[in-house]
């Protein structure tokens, strides 16, 4: 353990992925199973390697975002890359054929505007977002039904 | 007071339980309340219960919770005329607090020079010494070039002593000398490995604190000149840095002691125009109080001090805020009883790991002292991004032994499922003939789990 100790990165914050990726070669090559870092002013680190499974870095304890919800029709949602009050465009209306890079609304918070732009080709099946109402990071703006 | 209102809306820059806590705080003063929120805290409960709701950004908190540019901007949009920033995330930064003060929004909080200051501990050290609150004995700069003026520099500060390097950090370039036949040694020692490790052979000398434990003083403050002191907690149970229980008042300490630090507490306040709440933190051993640092916001464990005052600290932080006046007196406020919180972790209770997911059962306790502190509802998915606090049991009792009986009840009533907590280390804590003894130091709980540790 000592020779790890003298290895282990300073922890001085949350370690680069390099940094991680090298705790866990550690890890791996002292037979250990996790390791725990913590700095003086009270953050920690967890780290922990699969137990059989060799090499591969588990990641700092940061598991992956829930399940996606399963959406029966092909359509894509378009959301809103930012907050504020939701200004739509002409586009934004059911049945508009859109190209990817359309604008289908602007975020504004005073003289602040982030635009709303479509990812794919294909055509407005819903408006969901409303116009002129405050809305939040990732709100659903429109729906797209990609072009074949 | 209540005629002169800066704000009426607050936005609470922060998430879990003491976003829940701003909230409560918030609404009996009859203030509108904006929780801002990542993606992963949709589900929060102070998130469904505010005013305005909005979603800032996504899980990580560099891109929400710490995301000041997108903080000004969703207080402008919702129309906050305040923020506060809870603990941990901005509380502490004094760029922050400057910009939102700069954007004619009120930071609920000191200064952003006051921050500022006690950020950085050589001039808050100097600070606090200046105000007259005790700090660590020591040389008080440089030592002396003779080893004749060393020596008589540790004699008077009394042995053990610690030389450390000022260009030192990091645990590297200090040792513990016990006795003054060991002194001159290791002085040129040290010096020799400051040189050759910081380039710098600068040391200076310190009292070696070997069991200290951690005692602070809560303080509360008005931009009226009213600064007052609500009493002393011990925190000195912590594993790695992290305060697991604490309790207050201090077990065996005189309360003429703590009257006195608390005293040259609120003068420093006083003399580097603080307001708001603060902490000040001390180590403490055989007598001796040396100062460590200033938290400049609320801390996790102010509910302590507010059972056994009776003072809402949250809501006389939002008094302060609108400029008005602590309607309290130094002589007014009695500490009584003791109290004693238990922070609850969703954590694997032997290796401490975080263990997030949906709990799916939730069961609180309750009866006469027993007060808890929590976002947690039933069906609450604990997320992994953020610290691993879930709640906070908080009971009061007229004695200390009142106290610890009533927080044995309550932890036993608790009920959790769907994930780990810590609450049989609490349980086990609470059994401890020394811990029941009170006044253990801040090595005590590492040690205590080392032995029980299974191999």
């Amino acid at each position: 353990m000592s020779t790890m100790e003298n290895q282990v990165p300073v922890f001085e914050g949350i370690p680069s992925s390099e940094d991680l990726a090298r705790i866990a070669d550690l890890l791996v090559q002292a037979g250990l199973e996790t390791i725990e870092l913590s700095d003086g002013m009270g953050a920690r680190c967890f780290m922990r390697v699969p137990a059989p499974a060799p090499a591969l870095v588990s990641g700092a304890q940061v598991a992956t975002a829930a399940a996606p919800v399963e959406v029966p029709s092909s359509d894509i949602a378009v959301k809103a890359p930012y907050f504020g009050v939701l200004a739509l465009t002409d586009l934004a209306e059911i049945g508009t054929v859109v190209r990817q890079g359309d604008v289908v609304g602007q975020m504004r918070i005073g003289t602040l505007q982030v635009p709303v732009t479509v990812p794919v080709e294909g055509t407005v099946v819903d408006v969901v977002g409303q116009e002129g109402v405050l809305t939040g990071y990732g709100a659903v703006v429109v729906r797209v039904e990609p072009a074949a | 007071m209540s005629d002169m209102q800066r704000f009426k809306r607050v936005l609470i820059a922060n998430r879990g339980e003491i976003a829940l806590r701003i909230q409560r705080a918030c609404r009996q003063l009859g203030l509108e309340t904006v929780a801002v929120y990542s993606e992963a805290d949709v589900d929060s409960r102070h998130v469904r219960e505010a005013d305005v709701a909005l979603c800032i950004g996504p899980a990580a908190a560099s891109k929400s919770y710490l995301d000041r540019e997108g903080l000004l901007l969703a207080a402008k949009v919702t129309g906050a005329g305040a923020i506060h920033p809870g603990y941990g995330f901005l509380s502490e930064n004094a760029d922050f607090a400057d910009a939102v003060e700069a954007a004619g929004l009120t930071f609920v909080g000191p200064t952003g020079d006051s921050i500022r200051m006690m950020g950085d501990k050589i001039t808050a050290k100097r600070a606090m010494r200046d105000a007259g609150v005790p700090c660590v004995p020591g040389s008080d700069g440089p030592l002396p070039a003779s080893a004749e003026d060393v020596r008589a520099v540790a004699l008077e500060v009394g042995f053990p002593v610690i030389v450390k390097a000022s260009g030192g950090g990091g645990g590297r370039g200090m040792r513990v000398v016990h006795t003054v036949d060991e002194l001159e040694d290791a002085v040129a020692l040290t010096a020799k490995e400051a040189q050759q490790a910081f380039g710098n052979p600068t040391l200076y000398l310190e009292k070696y604190m070997q069991k200290p434990r951690h005692v602070e003083i809560q303080v509360l403050c008005d931009t009226h000149g009213t600064a007052l002191w609500l009493g002393a907690r011990d925190c000195s149970l912590q594993r790695r840095h992290q305060k697991v229980l604490e309790e207050a008042p201090a077990p065996g300490i005189p309360p003429e002691t703590i009257a006195e630090i608390g005293e040259r507490c609120v003068q420093a306040c006083r003399q580097i125009g603080y307001r708001g709440a603060g902490t000040f933190e001390f180590l403490y051993e055989d007598g001796i109080f040396a100062f460590i640092e200033m938290n400049t916001r609320v801390q996790v464990e102010h509910p302590i001090t507010e059972e056994t005052t009776g003072i809402d600290i949250v809501a006389q932080q939002l008094r302060v805020a609108q400029g008005g006046m602590l309607d309290v007196r130094q002589e007014d406020i009695l500490m009584q009883g003791h109290a004693i919180e238990c922070r609850l972790n969703a954590e694997d209770a032997a290796t401490f790991m975080p263990s997030p997911g949906t709990v799916t059962r939730w069961d609180l306790p309750g009866g006469p002292g027993i007060r808890v502190d929590t976002h947690v509802i039933n069906n609450y998915t604990v997320q992994p991004y953020y610290d691993s606090l879930i709640g906070k049991i908080i009971s009061y009792g007229a004695t200390r032994e009142q106290a610890i009986a009533r927080m044995r009840v309550a932890l036993a009533e608790m009920r959790v499922e769907g994930i780990s907590t810590n609450i049989a280390l609490h349980q086990d804590l609470l059994a401890d003939p020394k811990f029941q003894d009170g006044g253990v130091d801040i090595h005590y709980l590492e040690r205590w789990l080392a032995e029980r540790a299974p191999s």
